[in-house]
């Protein structure tokens, strides 16, 4: 049975790369100094400096990258810094406007000059709510309104009581009815009655009734004269009313005027507030006839919080009391409201009101001046949000509409705020992709987010870069308050960061993921009550890690251990070869050997892929079986039409596969179904091929190897059995010890494979073969075997047809 | 004079019509809740005036200054039977309201004489009027000649917050108080044109203590307040005869 030696596997010390505890400049973490910043992401951190510094609009940037790579972190840190050195912006209210209330206006404020205000105008309003009450009870105004009453209400009772007099002068009695007022002529005393009346001559009748005539109309005018008069009255006592409060309204407000007089819009501001609460000083009387119900006196009651008082509410949508800085605010659950904030109503007699006190601030409104950090999958998930965003960022302004507003499904009382500027830098975090689908698909977007920080996956492991790391995690370890890391712990981890990064030469930099298996670590640490966290304990958290997270992975080896699933490990088979897949759920990932067989016959050169032919196969797997069905056609037989008719299938696929990492396994089954060569069961491989036969690096290496490496190991380790890899995969070994110590001890090979050539050579132990002078291959190499078989195939194609010809000739004869 | 807070008194509301007895409601009720036992209605339908809307081509002039044509006696009888029910309703929820006595009757007669003869010896008279334009005037206590008595200063001084009115006490020149109250007249005659030309919320009068005695100037107070007018003392009065039975007729204002 053919297997590859030692002079063809991978050292043993190329299986992974160790990292010397004793190299490190420490013994612990505790003596490094630690480092807050993040490492191998210069280009990210430039980019993000560059948009916290640059004044220039629509310098918006996108953080691109993966999880758990400190995306959020650094850029809250970077932001925080330059925000720092940025002046405290201005704050905003929004007041009411008294002209046009559902235009609330807003209010450009000075920091610390917006909560002032609001106390002022409050203490203002309950001030007045005491004072004007007082006044208009006062013994002063009480004279001069009933003085205006009096005058007026004197001039039509002594029209009523002149012309009573005069009636009477003129024998007419004035009566009063329940319907009216009755003129009746008197005699002797007395009001003539109807039949005295009819007893008088004609003249003196037409006499009477020309005098209760005319003085009828003159009492007509007397009482049509009375709601002038009133109008008048009441004219006179609302200018005195007016000039009342004006006077305790213009002492209070004289301070506040004092006290704002350099901002021009807080003044013009009070000065409609003046003249409404001098119009409107029926408001404050009619607060205070509430009295002292309820339990706290006159003098603390709190009017301001009296819905008629809102008027004068100051409604802050953003103090900076609170900073010193420009503001860095994150917002966590992107809505539309929570973006650009809301307008609240309330149920008053069951309809729906508002008004600008029930304005409330979104992210927008907190980070005007400052920094917007928002994860770019949930502002583009919450509706409407991403382009809310867009036309706040486009318009320079920030305009509240409400999503009901928008789609026109509420029908109600609404505002239209005045819309504040807005100068903010929004900073974006999410993955590559939607920065991709965006730049693709938002013409907006690349107008608006002009700069990109694309943070790498991973970093060089030089020498000075492992320190670096080294006091990354220690900073890390201090940060989350965990206990100091050994030196050997240190190098455990940062092996184990290679492996993450799938390359024996670089660095992963998701340092979430290494964060959570020193955090799990230092919990064995504690338990184990030491001091110090050691490899041991990294070791552990690994371990049980890969042992929570490995139930599919396990019951897999387990099908394959009792023969559900079909893979040999010995032996030799034609057309049939041990491929490998990477299995991922979540971020954990595990290898898994699947058998691969290859059938072949005559045909008209169809390569039939059977997990395309049904739908299980992704377009990359697709493009890899195509790759073959050019590699064959270029290499064997030029001179003859293909007239092959293969097919391959990955056995016992009920999921689906994609990739393209098994073209050279499904390569050699095809070379070794043509050639009738039987491969060595104890090899799986890996890697892909192109139309030359090149075999070429692929993902995962590691896993597959290991998925591999636990089945020959659980059926018991032969010395025959391995992997081929590509060459060029060499580099990215971070083997799991197991393997590293079956490969020491014989039992295992990893073998680097650059050609198909010298790869199905390892497979079937036989000389693949090269064309010779004559433009043949060798007749027992493979590639002989191969060409033979398709030559054979092609010679009984032609011959075929050459029969079909002649029957058909002599069928039409 | 007459101790009006002693005892509970029973309070006769007289009234030519509900937009008069209306105007009288607020005291009424003021009254309900401090001294009164019983409430009486009496809309009062005086014959007379009622006879001459008989007179074809009478016309009379509204509150809003309109020159019209007399309603017939039937429509002005129908419109009284109206009135009736709401001044029945309207005090009957006052005295629930105080869980007082209360009723309401129709009497023929002119108000003032009507009333003041069927009050009893511990009524207190309290004549509706509306006023024919609207405004906030005074509560007028016209001071006896012995000066003003203190529950009938503290019943004007309730009326005048009730109202939300000024108080003012007027008495003659002679009379003892009258330097004490302010402002006085030289008779009843100066009085009453003083009393003509204001405006009154409501007249206090004490007909035992004058200077008002009799039915007939009691009758010229009520025709120029043009206001309620709460009367005191009238049993006193009809005891010792103030009030004559020749006063009752209606005389010309």
């Amino acid at each position: 049975m053919p297997h590859p030696d030692d002079a063809q596997s991978v050292p043993h010390g190329s299986l992974r790369r160790r990292v010397d505890p004793a190299a490190l400049p420490f013994k612990t973490t505790a003596e490094l100094e630690s480092y807050g910043g993040l490492v191998g992401q210069e280009r990210a951190m430039d980019a993000i400096r560059l948009a916290g510094r640059i004044h220039h609009q629509d310098f918006n940037i996108f953080v691109l990258g993966e999880e758990g790579m400190g995306r959020h972190t650094a850029v809250q840190a970077l932001l925080a810094k330059e925000a720092a050195g940025r002046p405290l912006p201005d704050e905003w209210a929004y007041v009411n406007n008294f002209d046009e209330a559902y235009k609330p206006r807003c209010l450009r404020l000075p920091p610390g000059t917006a909560e002032r205000l609001k106390d002022r105008m409050e203490a203002l309003v309950n001030d007045l709510a005491t004072e004007i009450p007082a006044l208009f009870e006062s013994d002063d105004y009480q004279t001069q309104r009933h003085a205006i009453e009096a005058e007026y209400g004197g001039q039509q009772e002594t029209a009523m009581a002149e012309f009573a007099e005069r009636a009477k002068e003129e024998d007419v009695a004035l009566i009063r009815t329940p319907v009216g007022f009755m003129l009746a002529a008197i005699r002797d005393g007395k009001v003539l009655k109807p039949d005295q009346y009819a007893a008088l001559d004609k003249d003196e009748q037409e006499k009477i009734d020309d005098k209760i005539a005319r003085l009828q109309e003159e009492l007509a005018q007397v009482l049509r004269n009375a709601p002038k008069l009133e109008r008048q009255s009441r004219k006179a006592i609302e200018q005195l009313n007016a000039h009342t409060a004006e006077r305790v309204v213009s002492a209070q407000m004289a301070e506040i005027e004092d006290d704002f007089a350099g901002i021009a819009q807080v003044a013009a501001h009070l000065a409609e507030v003046r003249h409404d609460m001098i119009a409107n000083a029926g408001l404050f009387l009619q607060a205070s006839q509430g009295g002292n119900e309820g339990p706290f006196p006159e003098a603390v009651r709190k009017y301001h919080d009296h819905p008629e008082f809102d008027r004068y509410a100051v409604n802050v949508m953003v103090s900076r009391e609170d900073g010193d800085t420009a503001p860095v605010v994150t917002e966590d659950l992107p809505t539309l409201d929570h973006l650009t904030g809301r307008i609240e109503h309330v149920a008053r007699f069951g309809a729906l009101t508002t008004n600008f006190t029930m304005i409330r601030p979104g992210a927008l409104h907190r980070a005007n001046g400052g920094y917007l950090i928002l994860d770019a999958r949930r502002v583009l998930s919450e509706p409407m949000a991403w382009d809310a965003l867009k036309r706040c960022l486009k318009s320079g302004e920030i305009a509240i509409r409400s999503m009901g507003e928008r789609l026109g499904v509420v029908s109600t009382i609404s505002l239209e705020p005045d819309p504040i500027p807005l100068n903010v830098r929004v900073a974006l975090i999410g993955e590559r992709m939607l920065y991709h689908l965006l730049v693709q698909l938002d013409q907006d977007f690349r107008d608006l987010f002009k700069l990109q920080a694309d943070f790498e996956n991973a970093m060089d492991s030089s020498d000075e870069a492992i320190v670096l790391y080294a006091r990354v995690i220690g900073g890390f370890a201090a940060r989350s308050k965990l206990r100091p890391v050994a030196a050997d712990a240190i190098a455990a981890l940062i092996e184990e960061s290679m492996r993450l990064a799938e390359d024996s030469q670089k660095l992963s930099l998701h340092v979430g993921a290494l964060g959570d298996i020193l955090r799990e670590a230092d919990h064995y640490t504690a338990e184990a009550d030491r001091t110090v966290v050691a490899a041991e304990d990294i070791a552990e958290a690994i371990q049980k890690r890969e042992r929570r997270r490995s139930r599919i992975r396990e019951r897999l080896q387990e099908s394959v251990q009792r023969g559900k699933i079909l893979i040999d490990t010995d032996g030799a088979t034609v057309g049939q070869i041990n491929g490998l897949s990477v299995v991922s759920i979540g971020d954990y990932r595990f290898g898994h050997p699947s058998r691969i067989t290859a059938r072949v016959r005559l045909g008209t050169g169809d390569l039939v892929d059977i997990e395309r032919e049904v739908e299980m196969g992704g377009p990359l797997h697709s493009k890899g079986v195509m790759i073959l069905s050019g590699y064959l056609t270029a290499t064997y037989a030029l001179d003859l039409p293909f007239s092959l008719q293969a097919s391959l299938v990955f056995e016992q696929n009920y999921g689906g596969v994609d990739g393209d990492s098994a073209s050279s396994a499904e390569l050699y089954a095809l070379l070794s179904a043509l050639a009738e060569i039987p491969i060595a069961q104890g090899l799986a491989v890996t890697g892909s091929v192109n139309q030359l036969g090149d075999v070429q690096p692929i993902g995962g290496v590691n896993e597959k190897i290991e998925g591999f490496f636990e089945t020959c190991d659980a059926r018991g380790l032969t010395g025959r059995q391995g992997v081929l890899i590509p060459a060029a995969n060499v580099d990215h070994l971070m083997l799991r010890d197991a393997v590293v110590s079956a490969a020491r001890a014989g039992k295992f090979r990893i073998v680097p494979v650059a050609t198909i050539d010298a790869g199905i050579e390892i497979l079937t132990g036989v000389a693949a073969g090269a064309r010779g002078p004559d433009g043949l291959f060798p007749d027992a190499s493979v590639n002989g075997r191969v060409e033979a078989r398709l030559r054979g195939f092609a010679e009984r194609r032609r011959a075929f047809g050459r029969d079909v010809v002649q029957d058909g000739d002599r069928g039409s004869a | 004079m007459t101790d009006i807070a002693a005892t509970r008194y029973r309070l006769m509301i007289g009234a030519a019509s509900f937009a008069d007895a209306r105007a009288a409601l607020g005291i009424a009720d003021l009254l309900a809740q401090s001294m009164a036992s019983e409430l009486v209605g009496v809309l009062m339908e005086d014959t007379e005036v009622t006879s001459l809307f008989a007179s074809p081509g009478r016309r009379i002039v509204t509150i809003g200054g309109s020159v019209v044509a007399a309603p017939s006696v039937a429509r002005l009888r129908a419109a009284l039977d109206n009135d009736a029910r709401a001044f029945r309703k309207a005090l009957g929820a006052i005295a629930r309201q105080h869980k007082r006595a209360w009723s309401v009757r129709r009497q023929t007669g002119e108000l003032v004489a009507g009333l003041c003869k069927v009050a009893g010896e511990r009524d207190l008279l309290l004549l509706g009027q509306a006023h024919p334009s609207k405004g906030v005037g005074r509560v007028i206590v016209i001071a006896p000649p012995t000066g003003v008595p203190q529950r009938m200063a503290g019943l004007g001084r309730t009326l005048a917050e009730t109202l939300r009115a000024r108080l003012a006490t007027v008495s003659l020149d002679s009379d003892a108080g009258a330097d004490a109250v302010g402002m006085s007249w030289a008779d009843e005659t100066e009085l009453l044109r003083w009393l003509s030309r204001i405006r009154a919320a409501a007249v206090i009068v004490d007909l035992s203590a004058g200077p008002f005695t009799t039915v007939q100037q009691l009758r010229q107070v009520v025709d120029v307040a043009r206001c309620p007018v709460l009367v005191l003392g009238l049993a006193a009065d009809r005891r010792s005869g103030s009030v004559a039975p020749g006063d009752e007729g209606r005389q010309a204002e």
